[in-house]
C-alpha cells in the first residue's frame, strides 16, 4: 500500500506543485474505490517522502486567500517517479502474462 | 544525509512544527468540509463527513509524526510519565509487584554473587585464568585423581629451575601460624610463606608501599613482610607510620614494606601478613609434601602445553631422583597443573554442587516471581481493558498501547532491581552471620560491578518476557468490539484461558519441585545429624594452645623438656578445675577441617596386589586419655600410657577400618605398622570416628601416635575437656586459669557443637536456603492462584448470577470454579512430581545418606500443594457465591 501512494503522489506532483488537499483529490478522484484509503493517510506519506528528498514543501496562499503548505517534485524526486513506474509497468506485464497463461 | 537533517531540524523546532502540521490539516478539513456543504449537507453533518472521510486525526498526526522518527523519544518520555502515574493511582497493586521482584531478584543476585566468591573465581587476580596452581597428581590413587595436589621443597627447586612456560613461577606455604606483636600485644596470627616469583605471579597490586624483591629479601635477610590491611588499619589507628617500621613475628624484628589490600589472599585463607622463605638454607625432605607452586603462564602459552612440559619435567626428575620411582610406578604421580579458580573446588566438589544447586534453586523462585507479576499484570492490564479501548478509539494505536504496558511493566522492574539491591545486601549479612567465613576460603561477600550489571541485564530481559504475554493479550483483542460489547468479557477466548492454564501449571509445578527438593535436603540433613559420629560431642570444649617455638625453643631437646611438660602441666591444671570431668589433648579436632595431614603406612605382614594402592592414613598425636574424654570406643588392647615414652618401644593405635581392611586373620595386637621408616607396635584397636567434616571426602583410616614419642606438630596443640552442664560456661574460667599458667600463651576456645556446626554446613546450608525459598515459592503461588481464580469468578460473575436465579444452588457454583482450578492445579503437580522425581534421580549420588527417591517425601509434598492451592483457590468463590444474584447481574 504504502508503495502505490508513493507512486501516486510522485506523479501527481508531476504535473506541478500542489498542496495536500489538491493531492489528495487528485488522487482520489481516480482511485478512491480501487485503493480505499483513507485520506488521512495522505499526510504521513507526504512527511516520509519529503524525509527521503524527493519532495520539498513551502508554506503559501492556497486558491481562496487561506494558508496552505505547498509540495513540489526535486530532480531526485523525478528521477524516482521514473524509476518507480517502469518497476510497476514491468509489473504489470508479469501479472497479465501470468494470468493469462491461467 | 538529508534525512539527518530533516530529522534533526524537526526534533529542535517540534512545537513550531507540531502547529504547522495541525494548521495543515485543519485546512485540510475546512476544505473537505465546504466541498461537502457545497454538495448539499448541513454544516454539522459536513463536518462529520470531512473527519470520517479523513480517517482517525490522532492516529495520521501520530504515524506522521512517527514518519519524522521523532515519535521514540517523546513518546517513550510521556510513556514513563504515564506508567509514573498508573502506579500512583494503585499503589497496593506496584508494591506487591515491586515487592516480589525484589525478593526474587535478589535472591537471584545473592546466589550469582556467593557463586562467584566461592566457586567461580575465588581468587580475584588479574587475568586469573593464567595463574596456575602447580603440584602433583596421582592419576592412579582414586581420592586424588582428580585433584593437583602439594608438592615437596625439592620438586619445587627443579621446577623453578627448568620450567620454561611460565613467566613467573613462585613458592608458598599457606597458613602457618605465629604470634604477632603489633599493636595492642600479642595476637596468635596466620601467615604466608612466600618466595621466588610468587609476588608477580598473582599480579596483585599492594594499596601502600611494595611488595618484597630479591633484593629486599638480600638487603635484609629474609626478615623482611608484607602485612595485610587489616593489620595495617589497627597499627595506623595507634599512631604509627607503619611503612619501614618493624613488627615482631614469634620473636623476630621484620621490616614492612608494604601493605596488601583486605580482600587478597592467596591459599586457602586469609593471611595476616607476607614472608620470604629461604628455600636453600638446608636439605629440605623430598617426602614433605606441604607446599605450593603458583605460576602466571608466560604470554601466548597454553595450559596444555605447560602441562605438557611439565609431564616431560617429571621424567627428568625422577632421572635426578630415582628413589621416587617405584612410588611414581603404582601411584600413577606426576606433575600437573591447574588454575587456581579451579583449584579450591577440586578439593571440595560437594560444596560446588551445593552452592550450583542454590543458584537453580533461586532462579526457579524468580521464574515464579514472574510468572505471578505476569499474572498479576495480565489481570489487571485485562481490567484496565475498557479504558484500553476508549484510548484506542480516539485513536491511540494499538501498537502504541501495547508500548505503554510494556514501558510500565519495564519499569516495575527497574524499581524491582532497585529493591532487589537491599534484599541482596541482607542476604550477604546473613550468609556472614551463619559464619560462612568458617570455610577456610572466600571473598567477603559484597555487589560488585559485573554483578549488579547482570542483575540489571536479566531483570530487563525478564520484564520484556514477562510482558510479552499481556501484550499480546492486548494486541489480540478486539478493543472496538468492546465498548460496544459493554461487558468485561473479551475475545481471544481460547488463547487466553490457554494463558492463564499454563500460569497456573507453571507455577504448582515448580513449587511443588522446590518442596521435593527442601524435603529430600531436610531427610538428608537429619540423616546426617544422627549419623554415628564415634564420640560425644555434648558437654565438651576443645581449647588450642599453640607452643610456639621461639618461645619454647625448637627441635628434640626443647620439646622434651620445655613442650611435653608444658602440656601436662595444661592438662592437670585444667584437671583440676571443679566441673572438669577429663581432660586430654590431640593435635587435631574431630571433624575440624584443619590439620588434616595424610601419610602412607604398610604392614610387613600383607603383600599388596600388583595394582593395589597403598593406604592413606590421617595422622593425629595424641595424649593417654584422648578416648576416653572423647567416648570412643575401643575395641582391641589399650590406650596410650605414661609408659609410653620417647625412649620406650615405639606404638600406634589404629582405627578399626585399618584391622577390617588389612588384618583378616590375624590379631592386630602387637603385629607392626611401618611408618615414616619406624616399626611401630598396634598396642590398641578404636572404633571408626567421623574424622573429617562431612563436606569434604571420607579418608578410611585414621593413626594415632602417643605426644609422647613423636614431636611433630607440637605447635599446635588442643585441648579436649569433657565438662559437666554447658561448656560455654568454662571459657572464662580456663582463660583466667591458663593465663596465670603463662601470661604469654594465645589461646583460641570452641565447643564441640560449634565444631560440629561447621561440620554439617555443607548439608545444613542448602536445606534452610531451599526450604526458605519454597516457601516463598509457595506463597507467590498462592497469592498467584487466588488473583487468577478472583478475576476468573469476577469475569462470569453475570453467568453465576444468572444460573443462581434460576436456580442453581451456590454449591453447584463452587463446583464448577473447583473443577477448573483442580484440573489445572493437578497436571501442574503431576508435572512437578515427574520433574522431581528426575531432578531427585540425578542427585541421588549428592544426598549420600538418604535414598533421594524417598515416596514420602513426595506424598507429603503433593499434598501441601494440594491443600494450600485448594485454599487459595476457594476463598475468591465463596467471596463471589454469597453475593446475591441481584447484585450479580447489575455487576459490570
Amino acid at each position: 500500500m504504502q508503495g502505490t501512494l508513493d507512486l501516486l503522489i510522485l506523479r501527481t506532483l508531476q504535473r506541478g506543485a500542489m498542496h495536500g488537499w489538491g493531492i489528495s483529490q487528485s488522487i482520489y478522484m481516480v482511485s478512491r474505490e480501487v485503493l480505499q484509503i483513507k485520506e488521512g493517510s495522505l499526510y504521513p506519506a507526504l512527511h516520509r517522502l519529503e524525509r527521503q528528498g524527493w519532495i520539498q514543501s513551502e508554506w503559501g496562499q492556497s486558491e481562496n486567500k487561506r494558508r496552505a503548505k505547498f509540495y513540489e517534485l526535486t530532480p531526485s524526486g523525478s528521477e524516482q517517479l521514473v524509476e518507480e513506474t517502469a518497476y510497476w509497468e514491468r509489473f504489470a506485464e508479469a501479472m497479465r502474462a501470468i494470468l493469462e497463461l491461467g | 544525509m538529508k534525512k539527518l537533517l530533516y530529522s534533526l531540524r524537526r526534533q529542535i523546532f517540534t512545537n513550531r512544527w507540531e502547529d504547522e502540521l495541525d494548521e495543515e490539516i485543519r485546512f485540510h478539513l475546512e476544505m473537505s468540509k465546504e466541498q461537502k456543504m457545497a454538495e448539499g449537507m448541513t454544516e454539522k453533518e459536513a463536518r462529520q463527513a470531512a473527519l470520517k472521510d479523513f480517517g482517525g486525526v490522532q492516529q495520521y498526526k501520530e504515524s506522521t509524526r512517527d514518519a519524522w522518527g521523532l515519535r521514540i523519544l517523546r513518546d517513550t518520555l510521556q510513556d514513563i510519565g504515564y506508567a509514573f502515574r498508573q502506579m500512583r493511582r494503585h499503589p497496593g497493586f506496584s508494591i506487591i509487584v515491586i515487592m516480589t521482584l525484589a525478593l526474587c531478584l535478589g535472591a537471584n543476585t545473592t546466589a550469582l554473587s556467593l557463586l562467584k566468591s566461592l566457586i567461580i573465581r575465588p581468587y580475584d587476580y588479574p587475568e586469573a585464568e593464567r595463574v596456575v596452581m602447580v603440584g602433583t597428581r596421582y592419576a592412579k590413587l582414586p581420592e586424588y585423581s582428580q585433584t593437583v595436589a602439594e608438592l615437596s621443597i625439592p620438586h619445587h627447586l627443579f621446577l623453578e629451575e627448568k620450567l620454561q612456560s611460565f613467566d613467573s613461577f613462585g613458592f608458598l606455604q599457606s597458613l602457618r601460624s605465629g604470634d604477632l606483636e603489633a599493636e595492642g600485644g600479642v595476637e596468635r596470627v596466620e601467615y604466608d610463606q612466600v618466595a621466588g616469583g610468587l609476588w608477580g605471579a598473582v599480579g596483585v597490586q599492594p594499596i601502600l608501599g611494595r611488595t618484597f624483591t630479591e633484593a629486599d629479601v638480600k638487603l635484609y635477610g629474609h626478615r623482611v613482610a608484607v602485612i595485610s590491611e587489616r593489620i595495617y588499619k589497627r597499627m595506623a589507628a595507634a599512631g604509627r607510620t607503619v611503612l619501614d617500621e618493624d613488627i615482631r613475628l614469634d620473636g623476630e624484628t621484620y621490616r614492612v614494606v608494604g601493605v596488601m589490600p583486605d580482600n587478597f589472599y592467596m591459599g586457602m585463607g586469609k593471611a595476616a601478613l607476607w614472608i620470604p622463605r629461604d628455600l636453600h638454607d638446608r636439605e629440605y625432605n623430598r617426602g614433605d609434601h606441604s607446599f605450593s607452586s603458583v605460576g602466571r603462564l608466560a604470554d601466548g602459552v597454553t595450559l596444555e602445553q605447560a602441562r605438557t612440559e611439565l609431564k616431560q619435567l617429571y621424567e627428568g626428575f625422577l632421572e635426578l631422583y630415582p628413589q621416587e620411582r617405584d612410588e611414581a610406578t603404582t601411584s600413577g604421580k606426576t606433575f600437573d597443573l591447574v588454575t587456581v579458580n579451579d583449584s579450591v573446588t577440586q578439593v571440595v566438589p560437594m560444596i560446588k554442587v551445593a552452592f550450583i544447586s542454590f543458584q537453580i534453586v533461586t532462579a526457579m523462585v524468580l521464574l515464579i516471581g514472574c510468572l505471578n507479576v505476569s499474572g498479576m499484570i495480565m489481570i489487571r492490564g485485562l481490567a484496565r481493558l475498557r479504558e484500553l479501548a476508549i484510548r484506542h478509539s480516539l485513536g491511540a494505536g494499538k501498537f502504541r498501547l501495547a508500548r505503554q504496558l510494556m514501558t510500565e511493566i519495564v519499569i516495575l522492574f527497574l524499581f524491582g532491581v532497585v529493591g532487589s539491591m537491599f534484599v541482596v545486601e541482607i542476604f550477604l549479612k546473613l550468609a556472614l552471620m551463619v559464619n560462612i567465613d568458617e570455610i577456610p576460603w572466600g571473598q567477603p561477600f559484597r555487589m560488585d560491578y559485573d554483578l549488579f550489571l547482570a542483575s540489571l541485564g536479566i531483570a530487563i530481559v525478564l520484564a520484556l518476557v514477562t510482558g510479552s504475554l499481556p501484550v499480546i493479550s492486548v494486541l489480540r483483542s478486539n478493543l472496538q468490539g468492546l465498548i460496544q460489547a459493554n461487558a468485561l468479557t473479551h475475545s481471544g477466548g481460547k488463547g487466553k484461558h490457554r494463558i492463564q492454564a499454563l500460569f497456573v501449571i507453571g507455577q504448582v509445578a515448580f513449587s511443588t519441585l522446590l518442596l521435593v527438593l527442601s524435603g529430600v535436603s531436610l531427610l538428608n540433613l537429619n540423616a546426617v545429624l544422627n549419623r554415628d559420629i564415634g564420640f560425644d560431642r555434648q558437654g565438651r570444649i576443645a581449647v588450642q594452645i599453640p607452643l610456639p617455638n621461639y618461645r619454647f625453643g625448637r627441635g628434640q631437646e626443647a620439646y622434651l623438656d620445655q613442650k611435653e611438660p608444658f602440656r601436662r602441666r595444661v592438662i592437670e591444671r585444667m584437671s583440676s578445675l571443679p566441673g572438669v570431668l577429663s581432660v586430654s589433648a590431640a593435635n587435631r579436632i574431630p571433624g575440624s577441617p584443619y590439620n588434616m595431614g595424610h601419610s602412607g603406612f604398610s604392614m610387613p605382614h600383607y603383600v599388596f596386589g600388583k595394582d593395589e594402592l597403598h593406604p592413606n592414613a590421617l595422622r593425629n598425636n595424641i595424649s593417654p586419655g584422648f578416648f576416653e574424654t572423647l567416648n570412643s570406643e575401643i575395641v582391641m588392647g589399650r590406650d596410650f600410657e605414661d609408659t609410653d615414652t620417647w625412649n620406650s618401644r615405639k606404638v600406634v593405635i589404629v582405627s578399626k577400618s585399618v584391622v577390617d581392611r588389612y588384618f583378616h586373620g590375624h590379631h592386630p595386637l602387637g603385629m607392626t605398622l611401618k611408618f615414616w621408616g619406624e616399626d611401630l607396635a598396634i598396642v590398641g584397636v578404636v572404633d571408626d570416628i567421623q574424622d573429617k567434616p562431612f563436606f569434604l571426602p571420607e579418608s578410611e583410616h585414621t593413626l594415632y601416635f602417643p605426644f609422647s614419642q613423636w614431636d611433630m606438630y607440637a605447635w599446635s596443640t588442643t585441648y579436649m575437656l569433657k565438662v559437666a552442664g554447658d561448656p560455654d560456661d568454662y571459657r572464662q574460667t580456663i582463660r583466667k586459669v591458663m593465663l596465670e599458667l603463662d601470661p604469654n600463651i594465645t589461646m583460641e576456645m570452641q565447643s564441640f557443637d560449634e565444631i560440629f556446626e561447621v561440620m554439617v554446613f555443607a548439608q545444613k546450608l542448602p536445606m534452610q536456603l531451599t526450604l526458605m525459598f519454597s516457601i516463598l515459592a509457595l506463597f507467590l503461588t498462592s497469592l498467584g492462584l487466588y488473583g487468577l481464580v478472583g478475576y476468573v469468578v469476577t469475569e462470569r460473575i453475570r453467568e453465576f448470577g444468572i444460573r443462581m436465579a434460576i436456580g442453581a444452588t451456590p454449591g453447584s457454583i463452587l463446583k464448577m470454579v473447583s473443577s477448573w482450578s483442580c484440573i489445572r492445579v493437578a497436571i501442574g503437580l503431576v508435572a512437578g512430581l515427574i520433574f522431581a522425581a528426575v531432578c531427585c534421580h540425578f542427585l541421588n549420588p549428592v544426598f549420600q545418606d538418604i535414598d533421594a527417591m524417598n515416596p514420602l517425601v513426595f506424598i507429603v509434598a503433593a499434598v501441601i500443594i494440594a491443600i494450600v492451592a485448594m485454599i487459595a483457590s476457594l476463598m475468591p468463590t465463596l467471596r463471589a457465591v454469597r453475593v446475591s444474584p441481584a447484585q450479580a447481574l447489575r455487576y459490570e
